[in-house]
Parts: structure tokens; C-alpha cells; sequence
């Protein structure tokens, strides 16, 4: 006789035995969390349209680089027309400019003011 | 260019009679939540319930138990052939059931040795909650086992799991297993109410 057998249940023992948590349940809310789990690491439902991270990244670079060009030109621009409005002879040098033009820039009036103010000090 | 998946939910219709085997195929192929439903609803009960008692009696621990168990399963689905006999002994045929509750049962001894309850050597106490009731039932007095011995006694005497299957599982000898065994049932007889306490003791 084995140690197993000398220990063994009784008949009814074993009933109770199998009896043992039968009537626990889990909740109901169990499935739909477990659903929701199970769709989440995508192993059920429709499959979830993959973003690639290469193409987002290039997405991104492309952004970055369109960006700072728009940038270097809007400045390069602004740098243009601020020269443009600073130099009293880019008229003439263009050769666009009317002989009143010239006179016009050449005039105390178009100086700068801070330059006037000097003037006035000293 | 990438192949086009149909959305499966449209198309996601199954019989309420169909096999295990035709659910798992209805997930592995169709990823089926139709099929998964059915299958969580025959399994899930005894899968609970194989989690309530090794976690002892704690329905929340269980409850995370069996969804960590279907998560486990359902992205191992190509491991059931639907020809293993599980665990249960003498069956003979194939049994989805028993697969997950292996799983389960996994599951819970990994949540009750996380928490360092899980003692295994033979001076452990059988018993780790003394009750100031005197008999208990059988339930109670299960309950009432230290969690090794408890998680011997239900996977042999309840799941029907051989000695080497659960030393595998529990990382101890099949001898060991029978030891902690026999301790465990005298410890629950020890406590059983009169009516049930076996008069050969």
C-alpha cells in the first residue's frame, strides 16, 4: 500500500472536495475587460493600422526642412528690402531713379533721426 | 503594396454550436472576438474557479488571473493542435479546457510566488491561518492551507494534475510533491467538521 493510498479521501470527502469554489463566478465585466485587453495587443478585431515610425520620421525631417526654409527666405527677404530702404544711391545704381528721387533721398529729411539728433548736440 | 485586411467585425459571424477547434481556428485565422466570446464563455468559468482556489480565495487576484491566462493563451493559440490531452488524466481526447487551465493555473502559482507566499519546504507550516472556529468546511479548511501545500493539494486532488506535472510547474520533485501532499490532506482533515472527518484518523 503507497502512502498515496493510505491517505486517500473518502467518497464523501471527495464529494466536497469537487464542490470546492464551484459556485464562484467571476464578474461579467471580466469579458469585456479581457476584450478590450485582448484588442489592445491587437490578438483580436480589426487590425490597427500600423504607423510606420520610419515614414513619420521622414514626415518629420521634411517638416523641419520646409520650416527653416521658409524661414532663411522670409529673412533673406526682409534683409533685401531693409538694405534696399538704407542705401540713398540703390536707385540710381539700379539707374531707375528720376533726378527728384535722388534729390528726395539726398535731402536732411530723409536722414535718419537719430542722425539729426546728433546734429543738434554737438 | 501592403495587403488589404477586411474589417473582420463585418464579417464576424459564428455558430454558437462550433467546436473549440473551430473557434481557435476562427481567432488564429480571422482574429474572430465572435469566437473568442464563445470560447471565453465555456472556459472561463472553470478557469475561475481553478484560480480562486490556488490565489486562495481572493476574487480580484483571480479575476486578474483569468485575463492574464487568455492573454497568454490567446497569443499562444498555435501551441493547441487541438490533439493534446492537457492535464486531465484519462481523458484521451482533445480538451481546449484543460490546456487553459494549465495556463491558469500557471498564472496563479506565478501571482502567489511574486507575493513570496509560495513556501515550499518541507518544515513549512501546513496550516497559515489558525481560525477561531473550531471545524471549518471543506472549503474553508482548504482556504485555510498554507499557499504551497494548497497549491498541491488543488492541482492534484481537484485539477487532476500527476505529481511530475505539478513539481514541473511548482519547481520541486514529484516526491516532494507527494510529501507536501500528505501533509496537506491531514492538515484539511484535522479541521473538517465532524460529519466529514474521516474515521480511520
Amino acid at each position: 500500500m503507497t502512502e498515496d493510498s493510505l491517505d486517500e479521501w473518502t467518497p464523501e470527502e471527495r464529494a466536497k472536495l469537487a464542490e470546492v469554489g464551484l459556485h464562484r463566478s467571476a464578474r461579467s465585466e471580466l469579458k469585456n475587460r479581457t476584450m478590450v485587453a485582448l484588442r489592445e495587443r491587437d490578438l483580436i478585431g480589426a487590425a490597427q493600422p500600423r504607423r510606420s515610425p520610419r515614414r513619420f520620421v521622414f514626415g518629420l525631417a521634411a517638416a523641419a526642412v520646409l520650416i527653416f526654409a521658409a524661414g532663411m527666405l522670409a529673412g533673406y527677404g526682409v534683409g533685401l528690402r531693409r538694405q534696399a530702404m538704407s542705401s540713398p544711391d540703390s536707385l540710381s545704381r539700379a539707374g531707375g531713379g528720376t533726378t527728384r528721387e535722388v534729390a528726395r533721398l539726398d535731402s536732411p529729411s530723409t536722414q535718419s533721426p537719430v542722425g539729426a539728433r546728433y546734429v543738434v548736440w554737438f | 503594396m501592403p495587403p488589404v485586411r477586411l474589417n473582420v467585425r463585418m464579417i464576424d459571424a459564428i455558430d454558437a454550436s462550433a467546436t473549440d477547434e473551430a473557434l481557435v481556428s476562427a481567432i488564429r485565422e480571422n482574429r474572430s472576438e465572435a469566437a473568442f466570446a464563445l470560447l471565453y464563455d465555456r472556459h472561463t468559468p472553470r478557469g475561475f474557479q481553478t484560480a480562486w482556489r490556488i490565489v486562495g480565495g481572493n476574487p480580484h487576484e483571480a479575476e486578474d488571473v483569468v485575463q492574464e491566462a487568455w492573454l497568454r493563451a490567446v497569443s499562444s493559440l498555435e501551441r493547441w493542435r487541438g490533439t493534446e490531452t492537457g492535464s486531465v488524466r484519462g481523458t484521451g481526447q482533445s480538451d481546449f479546457g484543460a490546456w487553459f487551465r494549465g495556463i491558469t493555473a500557471h498564472v496563479a502559482i506565478d501571482v502567489v510566488r511574486k507575493q513570496g507566499r509560495l513556501e515550499l519546504d518541507a518544515d513549512a507550516d501546513a496550516v497559515c491561518e489558525q481560525s477561531s472556529v473550531e471545524w471549518l468546511d471543506m472549503e474553508a479548511a482548504i482556504l485555510s492551507l498554507a499557499p504551497g501545500y494548497r497549491a498541491v493539494l488543488v492541482l492534484h486532488d481537484i485539477e487532476g494534475f500527476t505529481h511530475e506535472e505539478i513539481g514541473a510547474r511548482l519547481g520541486i520533485t514529484a516526491g516532494t510533491s507527494k510529501g507536501q501532499l500528505f501533509k496537506a490532506r491531514r492538515a484539511v482533515r484535522a479541521r473538517l467538521a465532524p460529519g466529514l472527518e474521516r474515521k480511520a484518523l
